[in-house]
């Protein structure tokens, strides 16, 4: 069955098998959800009140908001130099900006709440990104997951499989697609959307992103942390994938 | 073509897609806002004109739309700003590197349990929508 919890503008579900016991279910999503909305109330750059807003502003500091908030900027400035500057949370005008990475840093904070209800396994989602736990519905008790069209998000190019130490998967993409031709250059070539998968949703956001701003270097440099990804390119109408060498199709 | 298993559990999977995928935004834009203003039950037309929403900033680029409100309906969204890609934070380290190897894909129909996609655009949209709805008072 499927639960959802609402922040952030944005719908999160939890896929479980039907035989979770429905009121420890109902209690488990309370208390997530209010999880995501107090990390919507801190860290929300479309809030003027938030904590980000508030230091955008110049009217407090990380050191007088929440740990949350300092924990959130360490891992962003972490993944900027990790990725060479192609995920970056500060915007041109110097603004800090960490809305990249979390939605999907909100997802991971409550990863042992859903742990403790009494399933087998879960995926926890939310627009496009995905965690797993235990064992999934699919045959060999696995997740199957497809890969969005970059330019049709109901039809899917591929199907991967989440399971075992594979337990996420998160995919970015460029808004502007249509008509769009990303050639190579010399600098590698560009890509209109990215998949990341990994065993940490939070890395494989950050490295999504920085792929779909980084190009090739980066989809290559992601690899370097354990990740695997596919990378997607339109070319005359078609879908052209470079892929690491450990990224696997189901069938 | 064969739908996934999440496609088929009803109401509340299919608002979950709806907000979760992030459908081109001038594709879905008209029908997902269009219901949205059926169910404040705003009968008056006192609110009917043009409202523009707040331009919101996103990684790729700035979202701004604009609604147009006739007999207390919403009959037309359109995005008067579009994103761009941002190129200003593309350095990358060069260091040896592993390979990626290419393919060509083809669209296919499977059955899944999740799909994974790319919907940034979401929040900035869904901002800009809501800033243009509390102008207009629905």
């Amino acid at each position: 069955m499927i639960v959802s919890a609402h922040a952030m503008a944005m719908e999160f579900t939890l896929h479980v098998d039907d035989s979770v016991d429905k009121d420890v279910l109902a209690t488990t999503m309370d208390h997530v959800e209010r999880d995501l909305i107090w990390v919507d109330e801190v860290f929300s750059t479309f809030k003027e009140d938030s904590c980000i807003s508030r230091i955008g502003r110049g009217e407090t500091t990380v050191e007088e908001c929440p740990p949350a908030v300092a924990q959130v900027l360490d891992m962003c400035a972490e993944y900027r130099d990790a990725t060479g500057g192609a995920f970056d949370a500060v915007r041109p005008d110097g603004r800090i900006d960490p809305t990249g990475i979390v939605k999907t840093w909100a997802m991971e904070r409550v990863r042992w709440r859903l742990d403790s209800l009494p399933v087998r396994g879960w995926m926890w989602g939310c627009a496009g990104d995905a965690t797993v736990s235990g064992q999934g519905p699919d045959d060999g008790r696995v997740w199957r997951v497809g890969i969005a069209h970059p330019e049709s998000r109901f039809q899917s190019v591929g199907t991967v499989v989440l399971g075992g130490r594979r337990t996420a998967i998160a995919t970015s993409g460029t808004t502007i697609h249509a008509d769009h031709i990303w050639p190579t250059t010399d600098d590698g070539a560009r890509y209109v959307q990215a998949s990341v998968v990994g065993d940490d949703l939070v890395a494989c956001d950050a490295w999504a992103t920085a792929i779909v701003a980084g190009g090739e270097k980066a989809a290559l440099a992601a690899q370097e942390h354990g990740l695997d990804v596919l990378a997607l390119r339109l070319v005359d109408g078609k879908v052209l994938a470079d892929r690491s060498p450990g990224w696997s199709w189901a069938a | 073509m064969k739908t996934s298993r999440a496609f088929m559990v009803g109401g509340a999977a299919a608002a979950a897609l709806t907000a979760g995928w992030a459908l081109t935004p001038k594709d879905s834009s008209t029908s997902a806002y269009a219901s949205t203003s059926d169910s404040t039950d705003t009968s008056s037309s006192d609110s009917d004109g043009t409202y523009t929403g707040e331009a919101v900033q996103t990684r790729y680029g700035v979202y701004q739309v604009e609604i147009t409100v006739s007999g207390g309906e919403v009959t037309d969204v359109t995005l008067v700003q579009e994103g761009e890609t941002d190129h200003e934070s593309e350095q990358i380290k060069s260091v040896a590197l592993p390979e990626l190897i290419q393919e060509v894909l083809d669209t296919q129909s499977s059955d899944v349990t999740y799909v994974s996609g790319a919907s940034f655009t979401s929040e900035g949209f869904a901002q800009s929508v809501a800033d243009a709805f509390d102008q207009a008072g629905l």
